[in-house]
């Protein structure tokens, strides 16, 4: 049914959180040390003939000008191609995703995506505002992170009464789904009381609406789908990509309760699944900001526009829930290390699909897998208008 | 025809100081309040806003003026031209000549002197005067107890002139009262009791006696007079010595501004204007650093033709909000926060900046000619970002608009003041227009609140100020 042409045979990360004791560079071994790890009927390095790696860190701290040899040549692949991608908070997804067409297209057979951020080299403020006034110092002066999301919720509860209480159990969900995670930078659950006392940071945000900076590192091993039973019993299918944009400024946008970003990247890859939102049973979306998260559900189709501050309400976005979104804790709890935010999301769902969640037979964090689709997505950099939504199947056909 | 004022704006911040406030910080005592930047403004920003009154108020298009001349202390550079931003907010011509007149609170007269004699010699027909200070006083100084903001703007030309200036007679010495030196932070004084003897005094008298004997003119034909006011004691003790009877003024306005340094004269000579009736004489008498200058109008009956209504001395007087002595320093930037500055992707001297400030203050957009979109700045658009059409023209954009969105910054490092909002506004021209708000209480912000831009300081860098527009909440009723 759906695209199918390039299967996921290894995933592989670092525990998310303040790596203060190793290097971007050794970041990098460990993660590339862990997806070999885990390729179930192992693989020989020799086999990987190109890789993709995803990073920020050039805009995020001034280490301008990372290439591709900063993956190939610290491993012990150097000599085969690699390119670095950069492309706002999608960094990690759209790594995945140019990886995917190198070996869709016939060049390689065998791919590495390896995505990679040290958040915490610098402190929030530094990170925060050096995104934040990217583009234009006059008209973004004073911009931040949360300022780039927060604007949409006031918007959208001005719109349709979304609430704050609403926005406050998007972090209640995702800190509870994070403490079943080992791989989440944050352990902890909250409620809707700690959301409300927590520092105001950015109204309508107050600090618990917020993800934090997370340092992380995650890689993917892809090959084409014939060939994946070299590597794995459990192969999982590339069932659809999309990547969509909007316009360069926020201000340009014509509407502040919705990403069109976000629905454009949906609507290519639903279209190369073949299915639609109905038939994702596990979804790790873009939820920098609790707001985000609320119009996730509704570009991604999961419920009618207006109603996303209802779907999280009523449950239907928990583990069990109609689509269990977030299960790893999501960018809330589990981080969101830009460059491999979406690499890590994918690794999430691939457990998901196999049925091997880590820690193996975790009841509580295992969803149920029915239609054997999930979803992966990511919302933002310059004018949060860039979006790229990936579906993984556990279905060969 | 006679030269005279075509037309006149004012603008004050709305920040007030009491100075027993201030005196009480440094055990002493005090009277009265003086008006205090806010943290986004300096001298150009406050004249932009009385040159926008001006220029309203006139009635007159602002392509009309052929010149510039700012007086001031209170410039950010010792070299540069801070002013020839105002011919960008207006959007003059490169050919308007911009000049600044510095080293005295008289220093506006001196541009008004300069901008006679350009019309009277037929280079120019219109000047644009302005005359502006927000002076900085050092901690605990009498200066901090006195020094205040304010800013003024009028149109010089022989057409439409609501008041034609008669004469002006001038004098000066070699006096020494008052100064800076370019290493100096800050204004110095000598003994006030000698100073304001030999000083203020004597010159004031002997301009305002010179002028009466050279027009053949007294005291009483005047139903107006102005002084300028470095405090508030010693014009008035002119005003006993000239026999200035009280009906002939408007009430001193240094107890509730300050001493405003180019603009006290002029606030003065403005507020009259705003109660004048053709056929008065009004005298307006100067003075800063050893000179006086001793200026007679006469109203034409053009004063009761209002152009726009623009708002008046007497609105901003009133307007206002007490700040305490520790807010005081930190708009004033006399304190500041600790914390590395938010720093500027690109300096405002890069060429980034250099080649995109014209569009960006006097507010241009690239409106497409096929689908009307308007697209934003034109420096960054070559095809319209909606239909892809390469055919753009740059069209001047309202300032005006209502709130569609916002949030508010509770946490943002120097010199950025937390809290801050950030406003999406839809402008009337159909332009969504992202800024800072200023002057805001953020329980006030709502959604479709009526807003419009003004220029302000975004920050200072590698010793530039990089000014930008921010939304500022419409008040009705001022």
């Amino acid at each position: 049914m759906g695209w199918n042409k390039v299967a996921i045979v290894g995933v592989g990360m670092l525990k998310f959180g303040e790596h203060f004791d190793k290097s971007y560079e050794a970041m990098i071994g460990k993660a590339y040390l862990a997806v070999l790890d885990g390729v179930q009927k192992g693989i020989d390095p020799k086999d990987i003939e190109a890789g993709w790696i995803g990073t920020c860190i050039g805009s995020l701290m001034g280490s301008e000008l990372i290439s591709g040899s900063m993956l190939a040549g610290i491993v012990g692949l150097a000599g085969i191609p690699v390119t670095r991608i950069e492309n706002g908070c999608p960094t990690g997804s759209d790594t995945f995703r140019n990886a995917c067409m190198g070996v869709a297209s016939g060049l390689y057979d065998v791919a590495i995506a390896l995505g990679v951020e040290k958040m915490r080299e610098k402190t929030s403020d530094e990170g925060l505002l050096a995104i934040g006034s990217a583009g234009h110092p006059v008209l973004m002066r004073g911009g931040t992170a949360p300022a780039q999301f927060a604007p949409q919720a006031t918007r959208h509860m001005h719109e349709f009464g979304t609430t704050k209480e609403q926005m406050a159990m998007i972090g209640v969900k995702n800190h509870y789904n994070g403490t079943l995670c080992p791989y989440s930078h944050y352990q902890y659950e909250i409620t809707i009381e700690d959301v409300f006392k927590s520092p105001m940071v950015c109204w309508p945000f107050n600090i618990l609406d917020c993800c934090p900076q997370t340092d992380g590192a995650a890689a993917i091993i892809i090959c084409r789908a014939d060939l994946a039973d070299r590597y794995t019993d459990k192969p999982i299918y590339v069932a659809g990509l999309g990547m969509g944009t909007d316009y360069q400024f926020a201000a340009e946008k014509d509407s502040f309760t919705e990403f069109v970003a976000s629905q454009r990247a949906a609507k290519q890859a639903y279209k190369m699944a073949g299915i639609g939102p109905e038939d994702i049973d596990v979804a790790e979306v873009h939820d920098c900001f609790s707001i985000t998260e609320i119009l996730d559900y509704e570009d991604l189709g999961f419920c009618e526009k207006g109603q996303g501050g209802k779907f999280i309400e009523d449950g239907s976005s928990r583990i069990g829930g109609k689509v269990a979104v977030n299960p790893s804790g999501g960018l809330m709890a589990k981080g969101h290390p830009l460059g491999c935010t979406g690499l890590a999301q994918l690794t999430e769902l691939v457990w998901q699909l196999r049925g091997d969640v880590i820690p193996t037979q975790n009841e509580k964090r295992q969803v149920e897998i029915k239609k054997g689709y999930a979803l992966q997505h990511n919302v933002g950099g310059t004018g949060v208008a860039n979006s790229v939504v990936t579906i993984v199947t556990n279905r060969k056909n | 025809m006679s030269v005279g004022i075509v037309g006149y704006g004012v603008y004050v911040p709305r920040y007030r100081i009491l100075v027993s406030d201030i005196g009480k910080a440094w055990g002493s005592g005090g009277r009265g309040e003086k008006s205090v930047t806010g943290p986004d403004e300096d001298v150009i920003s406050m004249s932009v806003e009385a040159v926008l009154n001006a220029v309203d108020s006139s009635g007159m298009s602002a392509k009309k003026i052929g010149a510039i001349y700012f007086g001031t202390n209170s410039s950010p550079y010792i070299e540069n031209y801070a002013s020839v931003i105002i011919r960008e907010v207006l959007g003059l011509s490169s050919e308007v000549d911009v000049c600044e007149f510095t080293g005295s609170p008289r220093a506006g007269v001196g541009a008004l002197k300069a901008a006679m004699d350009s019309i009277n010699a037929g280079r120019v027909e219109n000047v644009l005067v302005v005359a502006a200070d927000c002076r900085p006083s050092q901690m605990g100084s009498d200066l901090e107890m006195t020094f205040g903001a304010g800013a003024t703007a009028f149109l010089v030309g022989r057409e439409n002139t609501i008041a034609d200036i008669e004469d002006i007679f001038t004098y000066s010495t070699m006096m020494i009262d008052r100064w800076r030196h370019t290493k100096d932070d800050y204004v110095r004084s000598y003994d006030y009791r000698y100073t304001r003897e030999y000083g203020y005094v004597n010159h004031v008298r002997t301009a305002v006696e010179g002028f009466l004997k050279k027009n053949n003119s007294a005291m009483d034909q005047f139903q107006h007079v102005v002084l300028q006011e470095p405090d508030g004691r010693i014009p008035k003790e002119v005003g006993r010595a000239l026999g200035i009877k009280k009906e002939q003024t408007a009430g001193s306005l240094v107890g509730v501004l300050g001493d405003t340094g180019a603009s006290s004269m002029f606030l003065g000579l403005f507020g009259a204007l705003d109660d004048a009736k053709a056929g008065d004489n009004i005298l307006a008498v100067s003075y800063g650093s050893g000179t006086s200058d001793a200026i007679g109008l006469k109203v034409t009956e053009k004063i009761g033709q209002k152009k726009a209504e623009v708002r008046s001395l007497k609105s901003y007087v009133a307007d206002k909000e007490e700040i305490d002595y520790l807010k005081y320093l930190r708009y004033t930037g006399m304190i500041e926060q600790a914390g590395e500055p938010a720093k500027l992707g690109l300096t405002p001297v890069s060429p980034f900046l250099q080649r995109s400030y014209t569009e960006l203050y006097n507010f241009l957009g690239a409106k497409c000619k096929d689908c009307g979109h308007i697209n934003f700045p034109p420096s960054l658009r070559v095809l319209c970002i909606r239909c892809g059409s390469t055919d753009l023209e740059n069209v001047k954009l309202s300032k005006k608009g209502k709130v569609y969105t916002y949030c508010i910054n509770y946490y943002m490092p120097p010199p950025l003041e937390a809290p801050l909002a950030m406003i999406f506004g839809d402008l009337e021209d159909g332009l969504r227009y992202q800024a800072l708000g200023t002057e805001m209480i953020p329980d006030d912000i709502k959604v479709d609140m009526p807003v419009e831009l003004v220029l302000r300081v975004l920050t200072v860098e590698r010793g530039v100020s990089l000014y930008g527009y921010k939304f500022r909440a419409v008040k009705h009723g001022i």
